[in-house]
């Protein structure tokens, strides 16, 4: 038989596009930016009683692309830049970092300008992020520690045959 | 490792290593990800080549076999399972290429899915020994007839003679029970029993 016409390089190679951490990097932050758009969107048109039809069209538009940008990185964070475990830690760590600016920005904004208790509902969207955020970095670390706790097994059993 | 033969030694090292390999895939370390394609690329062309006719179909699969690999590989659940999971994939490869190629012909695949379990009496007896060294045996002559067998025997002979797959293994690669498994392969013995005999007849 014949050798592969297709060489391990040209693969490895491509694996390796496949799996650079920009890319990765760049679809969640993509998807934590849509999603913070969509929640701000969504709760000004909410909020904002005196919004002329016009505008109310606009921000409906508007909260339809942040949806639409969301689930196409969320499709591609799932089906072709697959997150492994560490990734997994990296993206929960940024999805807090942004909620945590995301909370700040809509409590300063709300706390200055607006009246009442209505404008409470963008930060808690923002905790809502926060704490999916949170409890996807525990579950990321929980599996990276699992993993590298068998790794740690397997080269130990490994180095043990090699010594017998 | 008193009482154990070396072909089992090696057979447990390679089990440990394929299994730490997977380990660091999932946790995402670029270099395994290298070495995984190192030590199976040449198994995986070997095992998509014996199915596929055309070198550049295979080649094919092949490709499309390792890119759904890395697309996969968060959802394999036990990394101890790599060797029949990669296998299981490239199999699934080989047969959307086999159904685009032979659409008109839809009696391959469809055996591929349903072989009865007619033979399946013919395998229990086999130890792990006596299977080593009919391994060996066999493995000779499926070099020299592969070609001519039908592709539904071809897969469960590469997969157990050429590839070194349990029959638990294949039950996994092929998604069928284990009897249908021992029964296909029964069938594929045979199938080569006969096409050996053939040949050694011919002047």
């Amino acid at each position: 038989m014949n050798a592969p016409t297709i060489s391990p390089e040209s693969v490895r190679a491509r694996l390796a596009t496949e799996l650079s951490l920009p890319s990765r990097v760049g679809y969640t932050s993509l998807l934590l930016i849509s999603l913070s758009g969509a929640a701000l969107v969504g709760e000004l048109l909410l909020n904002e009683k005196a919004l002329p039809l016009r505008t109310q069209l606009a921000f409906g538009a508007l909260l339809l692309i942040c949806a639409a940008w969301c689930a196409f990185a969320g499709w591609v964070l799932t089906q072709r830049r697959v997150l492994y475990a560490q990734h997994h830690v990296v993206a929960a760590r940024m999805a807090i970092a942004f909620s945590l600016v995301f909370i700040m920005g809509t409590v300063i904004v709300g706390v200055q300008r607006a009246s009442g208790t209505t404008w409470l509902l963008a930060p808690a969207v923002g905790v809502c992020m926060l704490v999916v955020g949170l409890l996807r970095l525990r579950v990321g670390r929980r599996r990276v520690a699992a993993l590298t706790k068998r790794r740690a097994e397997l080269e130990a059993a490994l180095r043990q045959e090699t010594y017998t | 490792m008193t009482g154990i033969t070396p072909h089992a030694a090696m057979v447990q090292r390679d089990a440990l290593t394929d299994e730490l390999l997977a380990v660091r895939c999932l946790l995402g370390e670029p270099a395994a990800f290298d070495e995984l394609v190192h030590r199976w690329h040449e198994p995986l062309w070997r095992y998509t080549r014996s199915l596929l006719p055309d070198e550049q179909v295979a080649a094919d699969a092949l490709q499309d076999t390792w890119l759904r690999v890395l697309r996969s590989m968060p959802r394999l659940r036990d990394p101890a399972r790599l060797r029949p999971w990669l296998f299981g994939i490239a199999r699934r490869s080989v047969m959307d290429r086999l159904r685009d190629r032979y659409a008109q012909r839809t009696d391959n695949t469809a055996e591929l899915s349903d072989v009865a379990d007619e033979y399946a009496h013919a395998d229990a007896s086999l130890t792990a020994e006596s299977e080593h060294e009919e391994r060996q045996t066999v493995r000779a002559q499926l070099h020299a007839s592969l070609d001519r067998m039908p592709v539904v025997d071809r897969d469960v002979l590469v997969l157990f003679y050429l590839q070194d797959l349990s029959l638990a293994q294949i039950a996994e690669v092929q998604d069928v029970p284990l009897g249908t498994v021992k029964s296909r392969l029964s069938r594929a013995r045979r199938t080569l029993r006969h096409l050996m005999t053939h040949t050694e007849t011919l002047p």
